[in-house]
């Protein structure tokens, strides 16, 4: 378990959710039960090769969950965000509160 | 990053885009026509449950059609608590009354089973706030107030007409909101369909770096 949010934990900014696309992407998550890549893409106008290099990396840091299917035989993927990745959320923007508060 | 994320507006966002095919308004107007169709005709009730038992099942099929390969697909949170606790319970307390009355009132004569049944429609119209009240606080447009002061002016003038009966004028309310419900979801959905056109294959194929 080498992952490198874990290493931001704390009174850190978690750098993986610190990029200002993949913040996007994990508030967009935040609230909602579930998304595709459509939407994403659409609702946070990202180009389709972007948004699968920042879901990538959240995939990885474990903080989205992508479940791949097929339907009416074209593939579709659903991204959601997993209780590592809410909780990861949480503190980034409890983080957030009190450097500015500071 | 030093801007604040507001999560409210974010989800109320994702509530408008999501919902912009219309088909919200589509099966109120519908749900609504249909309880007006079985104040005329009791045997009509087929049809009012027919809708309630596959509303969600059409829905989906629609939304595969027409909604999803255009914005793609998104599962909001919370769905099922529409409008609140509360809501539903000024809704049913005043719908189904107001209903009954016009129903009953055709077959037993009670002074206050008249009045009722003659004012159904306020009682009915007041019932349709919660609802709207529910889409202003998720979607965040205040417009969504129009469909109950809508509701509630529409009916206040209906009372004032005359009716041979309560029931005639329970069924002209009816037709009326019902119709303009599925006026505005037809007109959404033709807008939205225009506005958005289908993406192509290569478009939604979902291999990374695609």
């Amino acid at each position: 378990m080498n992952r490198e949010h874990e290493r931001n934990e704390g009174s850190e900014l978690d750098r993986i959710i610190h990029e200002p696309s993949r913040l996007k992407i994990i508030a967009q998550l935040y609230v909602v039960e579930s998304a595709d890549y459509t939407f994403l893409m659409k609702q946070l106008d990202f180009t389709w090769g972007n948004l699968s290099s920042h879901i990538a990396k959240l995939e990885n840091a474990g903080y989205i969950e992508v479940t791949k299917e097929f339907v009416n035989k074209k593939p579709l993927s659903t991204v959601k965000l997993t209780k590592e990745g809410r909780r990861a959320f949480e503190q980034y923007r409890e983080n957030i509160k009190q450097m500015l508060d500071v | 990053m030093n801007e604040e994320i507001d999560l409210v507006r974010l989800e109320q966002a994702t509530f408008r885009t999501a919902n912009q095919d219309g088909l919200t308004e589509l099966w109120m107007g519908l749900m609504i026509l249909a309880i007006a169709l079985v104040l005329v005709q009791a045997a009509f009730a087929a049809t009012v449950a027919f809708l309630i038992l596959y509303q969600a099942v059409l829905n989906e099929k629609i939304k595969e059609k027409y909604t999803y390969p255009r914005i793609g697909k998104v599962k909001l949170r919370n769905e099922k608590e529409m409008p609140s606790g509360y809501g539903w319970l000024i809704v049913v307390a005043l719908m189904i009354p107001a209903l009954a009355a016009v129903v009953f009132s055709q077959r037993i004569e009670n002074d206050l089973l008249l009045l009722i049944a003659n004012l159904a429609p306020v009682l009915v119209g007041i019932g349709l706030v919660p609802p709207a009240a529910y889409l202003v606080e998720r979607s965040g447009l205040r417009s969504y107030y129009g469909i109950g002061a809508i509701a509630v002016i529409l009916s206040g003038i209906l009372v004032l007409v005359e009716f041979s009966t309560p029931a005639y004028r329970m069924v002209s309310y009816l037709a009326l909101v019902g119709a303009l419900f599925v006026l505005t979801g037809i007109l959404s959905l033709f807008r939205f369909v225009r506005k958005y056109p289908i993406l192509e294959v290569e478009e939604m194929s979902d291999e990374p770096g695609a």
